[in-house]
């Protein structure tokens, strides 16, 4: 046993360290250095309690009213009229509607990735950015509710999709994907709710003991319930925020997948592809990242958060879209060959339509924006400038919007019967609506960013290095 | 230039390389014993031969896959596994040579190369530019010129960066892997389109290459744990392996479970559900009889078991447990392999040849003595990597401060 008297193998250090590490090869910083504990909480809380609100909020706020006027006035006249305002008729009974809804539900998903998988994960890069990125998978969810729920024709009934016992002899048909979204967006938009509101308690607290107004601190008190900041506190929080993580996780798949169901499970060509579930979840995570790009670069520069959300995030961020990117790629490229190689002329044809057909112009754009724009984020230079990083997002913001035309009221303008061919165009209403919950999304993200820390101020403290240095990681 | 004390954790002191030889007799017997089937019977023979082929396969091409994930991804994870993946992924050349009784039955084992067959489909004369016999060789021969390009790439790099040591090296070596990831996934997901979903030539399903991918990356996955608990009561590694490794594997090995029951019934549930008669008779045989009683041991024992195993700490954390649910996995990958490939010619019926265990037991025997043989002269511990790694950190950390 003579190894028993030298050190364990792990213990042993090079022998030859490298002098200078090359600058390429420096791990950026989570949080730029010269932060401390009170610079982070007074940077953030000050955004949320100085008395002058900025101009270019309220010049925001004003867009996003018009946003919602339109969408009230679309509304109104929809309850008052009926969805035949919209351009759907028949082939296309699914046209703006829910290509809207299924562009929001995917946008939420990067929230629920960036806030649960990758705090399991231990990236610890995401502190800075969890809280908006929830907050935007609300609203965007907020925002995708909207459409269902006025699609059904008659809003007022919609509490019938809901299985409950009743004297009509309604009961909802289990069978349908359609029903199982019912049950996967709320569960969706519960679990996320929880999960933003509970991360935030200590937050609300600091505001709660930082404001100056009465008022201020009777809601923030309210929302803080009762928040000490004691061991006990702590711990019980700890094991709230990591089950309620545990349980966005299976979200993050279930929703889009059950999304994807409900075009797949039908034999419509075009629609009826087996991976479409992981085709889709990596579509809602590629759009949901461009997304948070789109917000945060602005934010970051109008709030001088450079220290908080730096260079690193936004690379990770884009790292992140090529890859899911890619997979986007790959589906359309295995769709593609699968139309060909299926041998069946129906299949084929719906494909090769899209290439060649009314449509074309929209799938051109498809490739450019989904497939072609994402590679930038290979170079280095393009993933770490905010003002490329901007542009790729927004080419992916609406390559997936195209990405859905394409899929769903393209492929019912090409049945299998010819005689039912058609074709489909949004009128004013459908983008109406869509501008609407535009502005309903901004305008909730605005009255966010104003009464609430867009950034978690506890858990960027532990970002800090003097955090660090003292407890050890608990997993 | 090698320190003393890396010495400890080779093949040799580790035990590993004393399997060497009785790997080479027990392929060779079983090599031989497919001999025989040939000449007894040359088409069940090749038809037999495929699935013990495709379960060494998996594992060679899922440690190259998820050897390039890791230098991708960087994670704690792989630096005790990076050198027994390399080594599986070294292998692939081997895979070729054993590659070719499938280049040579195809006759036997792929009902399209019959031009008769094809002559009275209209569907599968639609996709003859696709599917026949030159295109198909051409396109296995790019397969493993990928897969032995990027095997080898990967292994340049990493002995230059342990002369060099320099960033640089890593930072090219993550690089090929990135885009050798992206390559992986092209090439297995058309491997599968090729070998397997190209038996029954009239049915398709685009989750097809994923799930395939999925399933190589799982059964790597169970096989360098299944290595390193082998390893974990040797004094060269005792001190190495510690409960958190295999709990790091092992979640890793439950994700890959999760994906897999995922993506197998998320294609199960849309084919059932859509009922159209294209898809549907894949199902229907695989339903019916044995072939069910099969189908439902993959529910269990391929996805339930495992997932509710892997969720404990009290087996991911020993060795000794965590291989059994290493061998659960490695065996239902094997079954769920047979059940996808032979009822493409038995149908409903249950059939199984003594073949397809020669075959397995031959390409296995042959595969582990080139898997040992590749492990030999390094330390299976890439220790210098992570000196490198911490060094860099710890200099960043100066440079911060």
């Amino acid at each position: 046993m003579a190894e028993r008297d030298q050190p364990p193998l792990h213990e042993i250090r090079p022998t030859r360290q490298l002098e200078s590490v090359p600058d390429r090869f420096i791990p950026q910083p989570i949080v730029e250095p010269g932060h401390t504990f009170a610079t982070i909480t007074d940077h953030i809380s000050s955004i949320v309690l100085r008395k002058k609100t900025p101009l270019g909020w309220y010049l925001g706020f004003a867009v996003s009213l018009v946003g919602m006027f339109v969408l009230n006035l679309t509304i109104g006249k929809i309850l008052f009229v009926g969805v035949g305002l919209w351009g759907i008729n028949h082939p296309v009974g699914w046209g703006f509607d829910i290509i809207n809804f299924v562009w929001w539900i995917g946008i939420g998903h990067a929230g629920t990735l960036i806030s649960a998988i990758l705090l399991l994960l231990h990236q610890e890069w995401r502190t800075s950015i969890n809280r908006f990125a929830e907050a935007m998978t609300l609203f965007a969810v907020a925002s995708a509710g909207l459409y269902p729920a006025l699609h059904t024709g008659r809003p007022w009934f919609d509490y019938w999709l809901f299985p409950y016992p009743n004297t009509m002899a309604i009961w909802p048909q289990f069978r349908s994907p359609l029903m199982w979204d019912v049950f996967a967006v709320s569960t969706y938009a519960t679990v996320s709710l929880l999960f933003w509101y509970v991360g935030m308690v200590p937050d609300l607290a600091t505001l709660r003991d930082r404001t100056k107004n009465k008022f201020g601190r009777f809601i923030y008190g309210m929302g803080a319930l009762g928040w000490r900041g004691s061991a006990k506190h702590w711990h019980r929080y700890e094991h709230a925020y990591l089950l309620l993580a545990g349980l966005s996780t299976p979200l993050v798949l279930s929703v889009h997948t059950i999304v994807s169901f409900d075009f797949a499970v039908a034999q419509v060509p075009g629609w009826h592809a087996t991976f479409f579930p992981p085709y889709f979840v990596a579509g809602a995570v590629v759009a949901g990242f461009a997304m948070v790009l789109t917000l945060a670069i602005p934010l970051r520069k109008a709030f001088k958060l450079e220290g908080f959300i730096t260079t690193k995030h936004l690379e990770n961020m884009g790292k992140i879209m090529l890859a899911t990117g890619l997979m986007v790629f790959y589906s359309y490229a295995v769709e593609m060959f699968m139309a060909y190689y299926s041998g069946d002329p129906f299949e084929r044809y719906t494909f090769y339509t899209r290439v060649t057909g009314p449509y074309r112009h929209y799938w051109y754009m498809l490739i450019l924006c989904n497939c072609l724009a994402p590679n930038l984020m290979w170079v280095k230079r393009f993933r770490t400038s905010p003002m490329w990083l901007f542009i790729t997002a927004q080419f992916v913001n609406v390559g997936m919007w195209l990405e859905r035309f394409v899929i769903i009221p393209e492929s019912l303008t090409r049945d299998f019967l010819p005689s039912s061919w058609g074709t489909y165009h949004g009128t004013r209403w459908d983008w109406g609506m869509y501008l609407g919950s535009i502005g309903l999304f901004l305008f909730l993200l605005f009255l966010f960013i104003r009464f609430l820390p867009m950034i978690s101020i506890f858990e960027m403290r532990t970002m800090l290095p003097e955090a660090q240095a003292h407890g050890e990681e608990h997993s | 230039m090698m320190p003393p004390t890396q010495g400890t954790t080779t093949p040799d002191t580790t035990g590993i390389a004393r399997w060497q030889m009785p790997s080479l007799v027990v392929g060779i017997i079983g090599l031989v014993a497919c001999a025989i089937g040939w000449f007894l019977d040359p088409t069940a023979f090749f038809r037999a031969y495929l699935p013990g082929y495709l379960f060494w396969f998996e594992i060679v091409v899922g440690a190259l896959g998820v050897l390039m994930l890791q230098y991708v991804t960087g994670g704690e994870w792989g630096i005790l596994i990076r050198r027994p993946l390399g080594a599986a992924a070294r292998t692939v050349g081997w895979m070729l040579v054993l590659f070719l009784p499938i280049a040579l039955g195809m006759h036997a084992i792929y009902s399209w190369t019959d031009p008769n067959f094809v002559a009275h489909d209209k569907a599968l004369q639609l996709k003859a530019g696709y599917l026949n016999i030159t295109f198909f060789l051409i396109r296995a021969a790019f397969y493993f010129f990928c897969w032995i390009l990027w095997a080898w790439r990967i292994r340049v790099l990493s002995l230059k960066f342990y002369q060099d040591r320099s960033p640089y090296t890593a930072l090219s070596r993550q690089k090929w892997a990135a885009s050798g990831l992206v390559m992986i996934t092209l090439t297995l997901t058309f491997t599968a389109f090729d070998w397997i979903m190209s038996l029954e030539p009239k049915w398709y399903s685009t989750m097809f290459g994923i799930n395939f991918f999925i399933s190589a990356g799982l059964a790597a996955f169970a096989f360098v744990i299944f290595f390193l608990t082998r390893l974990a009561d040797t004094p060269a590694m005792a001190d190495i392996l510690k409960p958190m490794h295999f709990r790091d594997l092992g979640n890793l090995m439950l994700t890959f479970v999760m994906l897999w029951a995922y993506t197998a019934f998320s294609e199960f549930l849309l084919i059932w559900y859509a009922n159209i008669k294209e898809e549907i008779p894949h199902f229907l045989v695989r339903e019916a009889g044995v072939w069910g009683f099969i189908a439902v041991l993959l529910i269990v024992f391929h996805f339930f078991l495992p997932f509710f195993m892997l969720l404990m700490r009290a087996i991911k954390d020993r060795p000794s447990t965590i291989a059994v649910v290493a061998v659960i996995v490695l065996v239902m990958r094997f079954i769920g392999l047979y059940w996808l490939t032979e009822p493409s010619y038995s149908g409903v019926h249950f059939h199984f040849s003594w073949m397809t265990l020669a075959s397995l037991v031959g390409v296995g025997g042959i595969w582990l003595y080139a898997f040992i043989g590749q492990l030999k002269g390094q330390t299976i511990i890439p220790i210098h990597e992570t000196w490198v790694e911490e060094a860099v950190r710890e200099g960043a950390l100066k440079a911060n401060a």
